[in-house]
């Protein structure tokens, strides 16, 4: 028992020792990328708006302070800092948050960033935001409470698939919880939220109001008019008027579980048109928005059979899932293998933005100079109300003489990947793998389960083999030890018995002592002296003076043999028996 | 009443027949000659065939893969994918079956997308492997872990105990797998679409509203039978079919 213990606890500390070196790895593997990450929430504020501002350095719990660029023109307030450690898939992040909050002193478009911090001598930089601040707003309407919902479209008449947002704001003055919005889309609607929702404080009709706000883009899919219902806010409101607490005028201390309280926004109208059909290009895709297409050729001078990459890069807003693969048109000599496309897609305050970038390998057969001509993407510009056609510019391909390796020219489309590109199998044709012919794979039967003999076989009778040798192995011992006990509580009454016999010499006598030893102890004696009777006495707990009496008494009858007047004495044996019920009663 | 006993008794006629046509012609002669029929075209003959061979008693994972292999040939996409699940019981980790199951449920028009659950995450390795040779591995461990328990009333080395531990840890993981495995057997209530286009109602009653369209070859589950419907589950949809419309997956497997 005390060795299993042992054994425990040493697996116990090795278990802690392992954990405590775990704890210990995380800051310094948490400490092995450092990147820097501003974000601005709302991007587009008016000048009495209060501009939440969040600066995450990502791969490190301590920084000096950071320095970020651009805030000359803003009062800055700053709201501290806090740390974390993520351990997620046994992946070990550790990040600082610092907060800031911006009140700008003008009107304008600001640059802000990017935000520096040096760590261990090393200069790291984040990104940087846009921030348009606005002039204020002036509500034409009447004083609109506490509370209310403002729900504002970016126009109200629109092209088929243009992106427009829906910008939804709850102006409070009273702490809310618990917040659900209902948003009125259908079919040809849908909404789509941009970025997360915006907190920040605002000043509307004279009037401190903090300010909740979430963005939707919304891309119509048809022509028509469509009314849009207004959105609806379920909330629960703490509003203190009317009532007084004293110093615990506030919810928080109260407790109280708040009223429920749904708010709508106004209704709103869209037109959405058509697309005009006037001026519509032929391989017309239906991408909306506003794009930008460039094309890069790396390298721009190669020998004959290497090859170069054609990169296209189509950036913008809008439905940019329209992007359509732009075709290459075939150049002679120059084999084209076409890598897939990538399509990245995000958003902004400008609603959903992306790219696609579509690459193809050049290999050029033969030497000589060779001109990539213009490739084209047309869009419709919701803002112009026209179809826009942009080109790439025409780039050269200048081919030195070099050795042609037939078809093992590698192909190298990724710039960053330097390792050979290989071929992708193509499928030219599906169809199931054929029937098993082989009689000998069917020739034995698989049960799906085991059945009954089985499991009593091989699960059941080993655990019942087991069970039966440690009961049977217990109830040995068991008897073994009851035999013991039983002889034990006997050995006094046989030895009484015994020495009841006439005319007892002293080996007999020595004999009995003997064997009343050996079964009230459990002892295998073969012989027994005086001496090492007195000490198993004194051993077994007997007391001092009944084990000299034992021991005279023996020492007497060993006297007796000795001297060899054994025969002629005869002993009484009345004191022995009395030492020995003694005995027996010291022992129990 | 009669015409459910007149079934039972062509169903046991034809029984005693396959089983006696097996016997007399040799199971092997039958599965060479079924498989000349699959490669001559003559697919009905080669599944009838090889169905023989299943009521007779045969119980074997290839049997069950070239039975779906000649239902593929039929059309039969339904049959097809229900004998590929037959066949992956006892066979789960042939590559051919597996290449078959999922050329045959690429074929299949719904997009059903059946959520894995914590213990098949868990237990990862459980689509693997077989009932079958779970049990043997349990059993050979059993065998192990208990003898070193035996040992360990006589003698307790110290070998003896780090062995029983590493045995120990072994011995419930894959004995947890067995079990579960065993419960998944036993409560598996997949089931096929058998028609080409099926609809499922919201009651069990063909005036009931019609909620969606399954088509052959989709695997559903089945929650329970009233009368001639059936009540079947889909992630976030359920709805009453016709018994007939559907095959029940572990319904096909001889009984034991």
């Amino acid at each position: 028992m005390a060795l299993v213990q042992a054994r425990t606890g040493k697996i116990r500390n090795n278990i802690v020792a392992l954990l405590l070196a775990f704890c210990l790895l995380i800051p310094w593997t948490a400490a092995a990328d450092v990147s820097l990450t501003l974000y601005l929430g709302p991007k587009k504020a008016t000048i009495n708006d209060t501009i939440n501002m969040t600066l995450t350095v990502s791969g490190t719990r301590k920084t000096p302070p950071p320095f970020i660029n651009g805030l000359e023109s803003f009062h800055v307030f700053e709201g501290g800092s806090s740390s974390q450690v993520k351990i997620i898939n046994g992946q070990y992040t550790s990040s600082i948050k610092y907060l800031y909050t911006l009140n700008s002193k003008k009107e304008g478009t600001f640059r802000i960033g990017p935000a520096e911090v040096i760590i261990k001598g090393k200069r790291y930089q984040s990104n940087t935001e846009i921030l348009d601040i606005t002039p204020p707003l002036h509500s034409k309407g009447p004083r609109l409470g506490k509370l209310f919902l403002n729900a504002n479209l970016s126009s109200s008449r629109a092209y088929v698939e243009e992106q427009l947002i829906y910008t939804l704001k709850l102006y409070r003055q009273i702490r809310v919880r618990d917040v659900s919005l209902e948003l009125p889309g259908n079919e040809q609607l849908t909404f789509k939220q941009l970025g997360d929702t915006n907190e920040y404080q605002t000043m509307y009709n004279g009037q401190d109001y903090q300010v909740l706000e979430v963005n939707y883009s919304i891309i119509p899919k048809a022509p028509g008019t469509y009314g849009i219902k207004p959105s609806r806010m379920r909330m629960k409101i703490f509003d203190s008027r009317g009532r007084s607490y004293g110093s615990f005028n506030d919810p928080f201390f109260n407790m109280s579980t708040g009223q429920s309280r749904l708010i709508s926004s106004e209704p709103l109208e869209l037109q959405v048109l058509s697309l005009p059909e006037t001026g519509r290009p032929a391989n017309f895709s239906g991408l909306v928005g506003r794009f930008k297409i460039k094309a890069g050729l790396t390298p721009s001078t190669i020998k004959e059979g290497e090859s170069a990459t054609l990169t296209v890069q189509t950036t913008g807003h809008g439905n940019i899932k329209h992007i359509p693969d732009i075709q290459f048109p075939g150049i002679e000599d120059i084999k084209v293998y076409a890598d897939q496309p990538v399509l990245n897609n995000s958003f902004d305050n400008k609603g959903q933005k992306g790219s696609k970038v579509m690459k193809w390998a050049l290999v050029p057969e033969k030497e000589g100079n060779f001109n990539i001509p213009s490739l084209t993407l047309s869009f419709f510009d919701p803002g112009k109300e026209k179809y826009i056609i942009i080109k790439t510019y025409p780039l050269d391909l200048m081919v030195l003489a070099g050795q042609i390796q037939d078809d093992k020219i590698p192909i190298n489309l990724s710039s960053q990947d330097t390792t050979s590109k290989k071929q992708t199998i193509k499928e030219l044709g599906h169809d199931i793998l054929p029937i098993y012919t082989s009689i000998k794979g069917v020739q034995f039967d698989v049960p799906l389960r085991p059945r009954g003999l089985m499991i009593w076989i091989f699960l059941i009778s080993p655990v019942m083999l087991y069970l039966g040798s440690f009961f049977a192995i217990k109830q040995r011992q068991k008897a073994f030890k009851t035999a013991g006990l039983n002889q034990a509580r006997k050995a006094a009454r046989i030895f009484a018995k015994r020495c009841g016999q006439e005319g007892l010499k002293a080996n007999d006598l020595i004999l009995y002592c003997r064997d009343y030893l050996n079964d009230r102890m459990g002892l295998h004696l073969g012989s027994l002296t005086a001496l090492e009777a007195a000490r198993i006495l004194l051993l077994k707990g007997v007391a001092r003076e009944t084990s000299d009496q034992f021991f005279q008494q023996l020492k007497i009858m060993e006297a007796a043999i000795y001297s060899g007047r054994d025969d002629q004495m005869v002993f009484k044996t009345e004191d022995l028996i009395e030492i020995v019920k003694k005995i027996d009663k010291e022992l129990r | 009443m009669r015409k459910i006993v007149l079934l039972h008794f062509f169903t046991l006629l034809l029984g005693m027949f396959s089983v006696a046509y097996c016997q007399e012609t040799g199971w092997e002669e039958v599965f060479f000659k079924a498989s000349q029929d699959y490669q001559k075209g003559r697919f009905e003959d080669a599944k009838k065939k090889y169905q023989l061979l299943i009521k007779s008693g045969k119980q074997n994972g290839y049997l069950y893969y070239n039975i779906a292999n000649t239902c593929y040939r039929l059309g039969q996409l339904g049959e097809a994918i229900l004998y590929y699940e037959n066949a992956r019981f006892l066979m789960p980790r042939n590559a051919d079956l597996n290449a078959n199951l999922a050329y045959a449920r690429d074929q299949v028009q719904d997009d059903i997308d059946d959520p894995s659950s914590f213990f098949k995450l868990a237990f990862f390795w459980l689509d693997s492997l077989s009932l079958i040779e779970l049990f043997w591995s349990f059993a050979v461990l059993n065998l192990v872990f208990w003898a070193i328990l035996l040992r360990r009333i006589f003698s307790r080395s110290e070998w003896s105990y780090y062995l029983f531990l590493i045995i120990f840890i072994i011995w419930g993981i894959i004995g947890t797998s067995f079990g579960l495995k065993y419960f998944e057997l036993m409560t598996d209530d997949r089931a096929v679409i058998f028609k080409k286009e099926v609809d499922v109602l919201a009651g069990p009653n063909s005036n009931d509203t019609l909620l969606f369209r399954l088509h052959e070859g989709s695997i559903i589950h089945l929650d329970r039978r009233e009368g001639g419907w059936s009540l079947i589950r889909l992630p976030n949809k359920r709805g009453w079919v016709e018994n007939n419309s559907i095959a029940i997956i572990k319904g096909h497997l001889p009984a034991e």
